[in-house]
């Protein structure tokens, strides 16, 4: 009797799990990659027959200039918070260990303030008059204010502010489970610290670095509001040509596409990430 | 001695940028300035203006409550998720885990046009429900790796061993597993809440006229320009926010000690 | 056991140190003198300081005072990587990214020595510890065992001045503990390296050590051959940590020239005096006895007077442990005496069992005295 309640229970979770996945995660999903194999159709946005047409329109070459600079943008971020992230997630994860919650708290809080308000407030300090501005003129960096705001760069500062974080909690997560022994046995087998750091830890910390470099370069590629906000005319992002599509031109299908190349791209980076050692299926990323 | 004297810094200044919007959106909310970047004196004026906006107060409401109930029903979701990954060996269980990491990983805008999708084929009018959906979807699978992280971190035998006491699944649910996972869930939730918060672009896909929200909202104003009342709405959100978690933080804290 | 003494060359010298962790005090003014070519175990419980000691002599800490010399130079303040030591750690803390061969080629290749000669000690070095086919492996790939000894390898194909291990077998279960006591003892007389061992455990320090250094609470209590460690602990907690022991409460009588009279349990005794310390008439004193030097017999006639230099008392508790048998005697005082007697076919008296009234003594100067702080 017993025995059945608890079998009872465990079907009821197990197709509960399914059926949510199923319904908001596979379906809408397939619908995507359907939708890119098919026609716009402007009383029921789809329609037959099946066709490669959506996927030629992306080397269009308006569209695939655009891409291109994306890509563009999207990699330096990606380099600029790796490069910046690391050292930091390296310095709080050997941090000692009752400082360390606080750290990662306060990494956390800026984002109780939404994003796309933190990103309008960087116009304050980006603008021709703005704080950045005041700022390298004082210290005579430069003699007059130059142009950031409404530029690719003021994109790429955006985007690299927004996603900073993304970079540096999987690299924690990688650094702080960091067994301090491995440290302490390179340095005892006559490694100098550097040679430490780029033997051992660098290494072991490789899907950390996967982790963080997919969830910024990713989001850098589709984050519209921050090219909307910061950028000029011409700074645009794959996100702002999906959400167009979508929204203004009603065109899921080449829409659709251009996500079904992203998805695809995700699960490459992702199959990588799997192999770069942690292949466990447990390992977490935060 | 220099060594941590350049750390300290270092991480300062990472600090430095990821506060400095929110210091200069809460430092010009008290600026007499209606536009201007350039500081023009002291003034409280923008929280009169703030607390006249019912439309702007509305949204920020809205926002407030979408959050709070999306992280509820994704802390459920996630730990009902998390035990089953965790207690069964089942069929699938690889697809379930490939497909946490997919939603972890997928960029928004994937998300949010797939869903959006689904919404308007099903015919589901677009509102508070497709987004409480969302907000769902997207969150629920770090409340799993976070529920899931400390499963794996404590004594497995301590289930058997409450089996072995005579316990029902559903006594173990809750005598042991939820006190067990209880910090856990509490961090999976504030990462909801946090995600839910920070979100623009699924938001602006699956959202509707019937419930404005705060981001959407300003997103909607940015082009004509944003007035310094948004800015006094935001300091009151943040310290708000900031307030309410750091005391429940506190409190787990110290139930732990 | 051996008690040959390695050459009495001082290799490494720890002079007055002490070392604090925030307010705490985990070593106080250690003195510490490691001989060349020595196996000397760090024996102690948890927190002791030994692990502390290892960690100094590696150089992951620095001493809060005093000085750590080596062959005559002071090397307290030498980064690890630039001492002439390596460690066997804990949890061997191999390089997981890393294939065996690779872990084991590590310290060389930051020698920055060719690759062919790499390449030609790590096979050899692997040879030794017999895990020349395993070079492709990952560490994850192999047992507790393997591990452990993949660890050795690691460490001792630097040729280091002094190896330090780590508690390194704790981590393998019983017999597999008893087979790498043997096999490290002769990979260190092979290598002639000194050893610096650490462990909480008395049997593996009596077993494999030149010398023992027996800490307590941030001071060395006793360092000396297993034997005289063993036989001859100079306070109470070396006698109480190594090892069983029985301790009488005396009261000295009498001092003659060579010998004393005590009063033990109520009994008269007269015992050799010791050399360690001056005894007087009327002190307090503890007289300590391993159990294996107690002498039991069976009383037949529990009536009779107990002869002398014999305490009366009942077995209360028996452990048949197949060479020996474990004897648990209360004695009329109420004191529990433990007794180790071996087997013997031929005598009959060895017969015993629970509730039986026997006669306790020792072998005479046996036993060893103690001043009661």
């Amino acid at each position: 009797m017993l025995k059945s309640a608890d079998a009872f229970c465990r079907s009821a979770v197990l197709y509960f799990i399914f059926i949510w996945l199923g319904l908001m995660v596979f379906i809408p999903n397939l619908l995507v990659l359907l939708a890119s194999f098919l026609s716009k159709d402007p009383r029921y946005f789809l329609s037959l027959p099946l066709n490669l047409e959506n996927y030629k329109a992306l080397f269009d070459t308006v569209l695939f200039g655009v891409i291109l600079k994306s890509l563009n943008i999207a990699f330096f971020t990606t380099v600029f918070c790796l490069l910046v992230g690391y050292p930091f997630a390296y310095f709080i994860a050997r941090s000692p260990k009752e400082w360390r919650s606080l750290f990662l708290m306060l990494i956390i809080v800026p984002f109780w303030t939404n994003s796309l308000i933190r990103n309008y407030a960087l116009i304050s300090i980006l603008s021709t008059n703005g704080l950045l501005n005041s700022f390298l003129l004082k210290i005579g960096l430069i003699s007059q204010p130059i142009q950031i705001l409404y530029s690719d760069w003021a994109v790429f500062i955006g985007m690299s502010y927004t996603l900073l974080p993304f970079m540096i909690l999987p690299l924690y997560a990688t650094l702080e489970k960091l067994d301090q022994n491995l440290l302490e046995a390179a340095r005892d087998l006559g490694a100098g610290s550097l040679a430490a750091f780029f033997k051992v830890v660098v290494p072991m910390s490789f899907p950390g670095i996967v982790a963080g470099c997919i969830m910024v370069f990713l989001p850098a590629l589709s984050l519209f509001y921050v090219s909307d906000i910061l950028g000029g005319a011409n700074s645009t992002v794959v996100g702002s040509v999906i959400r167009n599509k979508f929204m203004i031109a009603r065109d899921w299908p080449v829409g659709s596409a251009i996500s079904v190349i992203l998805t695809v791209f995700m699960l490459f980076l992702l199959k990588f990430y799997y192999k770069s050692g942690n292949s466990e299926e447990e390992q977490t990323i935060w | 001695m220099v060594k941590t004297f350049f750390k300290g810094l270092y991480t300062f200044a990472v600090y430095v940028f990821l506060y400095a919007p929110l210091i200069i959106t809460i430092v010009f909310s008290f600026n007499k300035s209606r536009y201007s970047v350039a500081w023009e004196g002291f003034t409280t004026q923008w929280y009169g203006k703030m607390i006249q906006n019912t439309g702007l107060l509305d949204s920020a409401v809205n926002s407030l409550f979408l959050a709070a109930t999306a992280a509820t029903v994704a802390t459920v979701v996630g730990t009902i998720t998390a035990v089953a990954l965790h207690r069964y060996r089942f069929i699938g269980q690889k697809v379930v885990y490939g497909s946490l990491s997919v939603i972890m990983m997928s960029p928004e805008i994937i998300m949010a046009i797939s869903l959006v999708m689904l919404f308007v084929i099903l015919g589901i009018p677009l509102g508070f429900t497709t987004l409480l959906l969302s907000h769902t979807v997207f969150c629920f699978p770090f409340v799993t790796m976070t529920v899931l992280a400390r499963l794996k971190g404590f004594n497995k035998h301590i289930v058997e061993a409450a089996a072995d006491l005579g316990a029902s699944e559903v006594d173990i649910v809750r005598r042991v597993l939820i006190p067990l996972l209880f910090p856990a869930i509490l961090a999976g939730w504030l990462m909801s809440f946090t995600l839910s918060i920070d979100d623009v672009i699924i938001s602006f896909f699956v959202n509707g006229p019937s419930y404005e929200i705060l981001p959407l909202k300003i997103y909607s104003m940015v082009r004509t320009g944003v007035k310094p009342d948004v800015n006094a709405l935001c300091a009151v959100l943040f310290t708000l926010t900031f307030t309410v978690v750091m005391v429940s933080y506190h409190l787990v804290k110290e139930k732990k000690a | 056991m051996t008690d040959t003494a390695p050459s009495s060359q001082p290799l490494l010298e720890l002079q007055n140190v002490t070392k604090f962790f925030g307010t705490n005090k985990v070593l106080d003014d250690i003195d510490l003198t490691i001989n060349d070519g020595e196996f000397l175990t760090l024996l102690g419980p948890s927190g002791c300081g030994k692990t502390t000691i290892l960690r100094l002599i590696a150089g992951f800490e620095r001493p809060t005072t005093g000085k750590i010399v080596m062959n005559g130079k002071e090397i307290s303040h030498l980064p690890p990587n630039r001492r002439a030591v390596n460690t066997i750690f804990q949890q061997y803390a191999l390089f997981p990214h890393m294939t065996v061969f690779e872990n084991v080629a590590f310290g060389l290749q930051m020698k920055g020595l060719p690759k062919e000669e790499i390449e030609q000690e790590v096979f050899k070095a692997l040879e030794i510890v017999k895990m020349n086919t395993f070079y492709t492996r990952r560490p994850s790939e192999l047992s507790g065992g393997q591990q452990q000894r993949v660890a050795i390898a690691r460490a001792f194909i630097n040729q280091p001045k002094i190896l330090l291990l780590d508690e390194p077998l704790s981590a393998l279960d019983y017999k597999l503990r008893q087979a790498m006591q043997i096999e490290l003892k002769e990979l260190q007389r092979q290598l002639g390296v000194t050893f610096v061992f650490v462990t909480h455990d008395q049997e593996e320090a009596l077993s494999m050590s030149d010398r023992i250094v027996v800490m307590n609470e941030g001071i060395i209590e006793q360092a000396d051959t297993p034997t005289r460690i063993y036989e001859e602990p100079s306070n109470m907690f070396v006698a109480k940590f190594v090892g069983e022991i029985n301790v009488f409460d005396g009261m000295v009588m009498k001092v003659g020239e060579n010998d004393f009279d005590t009063i033990v349990e109520g009994m008269f005794y007269r015992l050799r005096k010791p050399s360690a310390f001056e005894i007087a008439r009327g002190s307090k004193i503890k007289v300590l006895l391993r159990p294996e030097d107690m002498v039991v017999s069976k009383v037949n006639d529990p009536e009779a007077e107990a002869p002398e230099n014999a305490l009366r008392g009942v077995i209360s508790y028996m452990v048949y442990k197949g060479m020996t048998i474990d004897l648990l005697i209360q004695t009329a005082g109420g004191n529990m005496i433990k007794a180790t007697q071996f087997f013997n076919e031929d005598d009959p008296d060895i017969a015993f069992a629970v509730d039986d009234v026997v006669n306790v003594s020792w072998i005479k100067d046996w036993e060893v005295i103690l001043p009661d702080a």
